[in-house]
């Protein structure tokens, strides 16, 4: 095995065995005597390959089988079959080494301890890793910096904030100094200042420590800001593979319009025009949508209908994205 | 009444298709519920064949402890904790404006589990029943395990009210667990759940005999078990009504000033 | 020792919690008398109505209620905490966290939390057993001392394996939750000496559950009716009961690392 991929992936696959909750009560009666098991495919031959320093988003609706790939490449679960090569090891062995050289966030679940201050838990953390008291003081002082959280470090970490939580999360997972950086929703639930913060973070760390980046998000902000590349499994395969232009060419997505007006005003010349769809008049606000290559002429169109009073154009989300991509090849096929 | 009970046999069958998803923890709490009355079966069996001394003979003893199990499960209530926390946590009054009284929705979740329970309990006791056969008390006739059945019933009454009553208190009181766990604690011992209340010392029997607990569990058993005359039954009998009564109506009054207080403040 | 280092930190923690909650520290001790109390009420009960059973006096029941309160004491410190909550760390998923971590899982799932306050207890069950020595008159040596203390060591080994198996069912079956109390019943028999229970229950107090071991093997060590053989039999089982729980604790996680999503 060449160890030049930080990640290699060949026909990863993963199928799980359930049982079936009955519904009513005698369903659940006889579920007191008997299951039924089903087995499901949650990723499908997925093969991919990922090169030192990189920043990937994995994208995808839920239950796509992000989270699955996830686990499997940070060792949490074990394949059902194919190749998988991290760091040149097996992740399912979790050998030491490997976890010396990895990192894993989850949005949604907070690996600090509440109830101590969060100097504790890195402390925690410096045994576990068996860092030595330098290199743990130098990555310490680094890292709080870099998030602004030097009086933090004291607070019982239940009484912080959710924007802080998750720096200080951060912080823990990084202490180490992994090379690779799982996260799993890193922004889910965090306000606008709180998620460009953590973006510009993770886009120093990677520039400063050549820290490889695997993340997953809803939030489309958060893929154009860090990730150069992007891949989206949907129902276990990797459905697309490349720099994130390419997906936003190929998925054409719609531009979000909402424009207020003074007085009320008639849109009738607007469903005449090329590039604008579903459009809807709610008084005096006009939502449409607009083709992404014409929203310039568009907007100008919209000026002219009557006195602006707010403008605003968003895009679409990354699973409205998607789900239009999907809608075509379905339709393609 | 009648709509009570309607919606009361809704809610049973609601709970119980929720918790037999439980299912190994059912078995699980029975076989825990069965370990402590037959270690102390061993132990007190141990003393008699080694020429002790007791009020009580070994078939006495080993139905006791045989159906302790059994009446420590259908008469326990672990309301206490979760009323008086749905008092201080001001949960009460999304329960008040339902056209259901208040306490139907914890006499269903108590008696569902019970059921379940009694699924998973009866076995355990056919095999430490047959272990022990031998030894058994077994009372000839109906009328005895009629009235086992009765004053079980009874007892959990009993038992479900003095935990309404706890409760009440965290109508005035902050924290009721330290409360709570006393009643555990003083009615583990007075109800005879420890140690049979005949083994109890000479002195203490007047006490023993009337004070409520006995009739939680002790009474219930020692019907079964023996030694009780019929002038003993139906005394005790009459004592067991009197304290479903009695302790009911004290905890009708409590609950009532309890809803009082507690609407005043509007919490 | 890394492990021995990372434990030291766990404690450190564990103290900086404690102090944090100071009615906690209360209530565990109260808690705690009050249970000690009521240990004892049926063992006072029976010497009500004889002197002696199998060569036991009531003082020595006593000193073994004592011995009963430091093992349980020490389990519920530093044990109980961390098995308590497995079910909760397969299925919330907070296992997935340890995982992650370059040490030992089984050690950091069996040694994570401690209960500071519960040390309270032991204390109270040294001073019961040392009245229940002083009033039956016993002296140990040095020697005898070292065999009780060595015995103790081996029953908490053996108690937290044979916990650690019961626990570790929960990789196979769904709602163990309530497991915890099935360990917490058994251990129960261990208030009372292993020659008052019949003698298959007694193989299974020493072969199975190994309680034993925790509590009527020390006191008899402290009496001087036990050689260094029963000694050795204790260290003996406890190395393989360690593999042993080593051995299940790898097939659980397979299975999980296969089945969880």
């Amino acid at each position: 095995m060449t160890h030049t991929h930080a990640i290699s992936a060949h026909d990863l696959t993963k199928t799980y065995t359930f049982h079936q909750q009955r519904a009513g009560l005698g369903g659940a009666l006889k579920s007191l005597v008997r299951r039924k098991y089903e087995t499901r495919l949650a990723v499908d031959r997925v093969t991919f390959a990922i090169e030192p320093g990189e920043v990937v988003g994995l994208l995808g609706p839920n239950g796509a089988g992000k989270t699955t790939t996830l686990k499997m490449l940070s060792g949490l679960l074990y394949k059902t079959s194919g190749d998988l090569d991290v760091l040149g090891h097996t992740p399912s062995d979790r050998k030491h080494d490997y976890l010396r050289r990895i990192a894993l966030v989850m949005g949604q679940k907070t690996m600090l301890w509440w109830d101590v201050p969060a100097m504790e838990s890195l402390l925690l953390h410096k045994e576990m890793y068996g860092l030595s008291t330098v290199e743990f003081e130098r990555n310490v002082a680094e890292l709080a910096e870099l998030l602004d959280v030097q009086d933090l470090l004291n607070v019982q970490v239940r009484k912080t904030s959710l924007g802080e939580r998750m720096k200080l999360e951060l912080m823990a997972a990084l202490v180490h100094g992994p090379e690779i950086l799982f996260l799993d929703e890193p922004t889910i639930g965090l306000d606008v200042v709180a998620k460009a913060r953590v973006r510009s973070f993770l886009a120093d760390v990677n520039r400063l420590r050549g820290t490889t980046i695997l993340i997953t998000s809803h939030d489309m902000d958060d893929i154009e800001a860090l990730c150069s590349r992007v891949m989206i499994i949907d129902h276990g395969r990797l459905q697309f593979d490349g720099a994130l232009d390419d997906l936003v060419r190929t998925a054409q997505p719609r531009k979000l319009v909402r424009a207020t007006y003074a007085t009320p005003v008639d849109v009738g010349p607007l469903t005449a025009f090329e590039g604008v769809s579903a459009v809807e008049v709610d008084g005096l606000t006009v939502r449409l949508e607009a083709d992404r290559a014409r929203t310039g002429q568009i907007l100008e169109q919209l000026t002219r209908l009557g006195p602006l009073v707010d403008l605003d154009v968003a895009d679409a989300d990354v699973e409205e994205i998607m789900r239009d991509l999907f809608l075509r090849r379905g339709e393609a096929s | 009444m009648i709509r009570n009970l309607r919606i009361l046999r809704r809610m049973v069958a609601a709970e119980i298709a929720q918790q037999s998803i439980y299912r190994g923890a059912w078995v699980i709490f029975m076989l825990a519920n069965i370990c402590t009355p037959l270690i102390s079966l061993l132990i007190w069996r141990t003393a008699l064949a080694n020429g002790a001394q007791l009020p009580v003979d070994e078939r006495y003893i080993t139905t006791y402890f045989v159906l302790l199990g059994i009446a420590t499960m259908t008469t326990s209530s672990w309301m206490a904790g979760f009323l008086a926390n749905d008092i201080r946590l001001g949960k009460l009054s999304s329960w008040m404006v339902r056209p259901a009284s208040l306490l139907l929705g914890f006499v269903a979740n108590n008696l569902s589990e019970k059921f379940l329970k009694v699924f998973a309990l009866i076995p355990m006791l056919g095999v430490v029943w047959w272990i022990f056969r031998d030894s058994m008390n077994v009372p000839p006739g109906f009328g005895r395990w009629a009235l086992f059945v009765v004053t079980l019933v009874l007892g959990a009454i009993l038992v479900f009210t003095i935990d309404i009553l706890i409760a009440a208190f965290a109508f005035w009181m902050d924290d009721v667990s330290a409360l709570v766990q006393a009643r555990v604690i003083i009615g583990s011992v007075l109800s005879g759940a420890v140690v049979p209340l005949a083994l109890m010392p000479e002195w203490s029997r007047g006490f023993i005999n009337y004070q409520p607990y006995r009739y939680t569990v002790s009474f219930p058993v020692e019907i079964v078990a023996g030694n009780l005359s019929s002038t003993e039954l139906m005394t005790g009998l009459a004592v067991q009504i009197g304290y479903v009564v009695a302790v009911g109506l004290l905890a009708r009054f409590v609950w009532a000033a309890g809803i009082r207080a507690y609407s005043a403040v509007g919490a | 020792m890394r492990h021995l280092r990372l434990w030291r930190r766990f404690f450190a923690q564990a103290v900086v919690r404690e102090t944090h909650y100071r009615a906690h520290f209360l209530t565990t001790l109260l808690v705690g008398l009050v249970q000690l109390g009521l240990g004892i009420v049926p063992t006072l009960l029976l010497f009500g109505f004889t002197q002696e059973v199998h060569g036991w006096t009531r003082a020595e029941v006593i000193a073994l209620v004592g011995v009963y309160q430091v093992v349980t004491g020490l389990m519920a410190t530093f044990i109980g905490p961390n098995l308590n909550r497995m079910t909760s760390y397969l299925t919330e998923g907070e296992l997935d966290a340890v995982l992650l971590r370059p040490v030992s899982s089984q050690f950091y799932l069996t040694f994570r939390w401690i209960n500071v306050a519960e040390l309270s207890n032991v204390a109270s069950g040294i001073i019961v057993l040392a009245f229940g020595l002083v009033q039956s008159g016993l002296t140990p040596n040095v020697g005898q001392v070292l065999q009780a203390v060595v015995l103790v060591m081996c029953g908490l080994v053996l108690l937290t394996a044979v916990w650690s198996a019961l626990v570790y069912s929960a990789f196979w079956l769904q709602s163990v939750g309530p497991i915890g109390i099935v360990y917490l019943s058994v251990v129960e028999a261990g208030r009372y000496p292993l020659t008052f229970f019949p003698v298959p229950v007694r193989s299974f107090l020493t072969f199975v559950f190994p309680v034993a071991f925790a509590t009527t093997y020390p006191l008899q060590a402290l009496s001087g009716d036990l050689g260094w053989g029963s000694v050795g039999l204790g260290i003996g089982l406890s190395v393989i009961a360690v593999l042993l729980i080593r051995l299940v604790w790898q097939r659980g996680l397979r299975t999980y690392a296969s089945a969880s999503s």
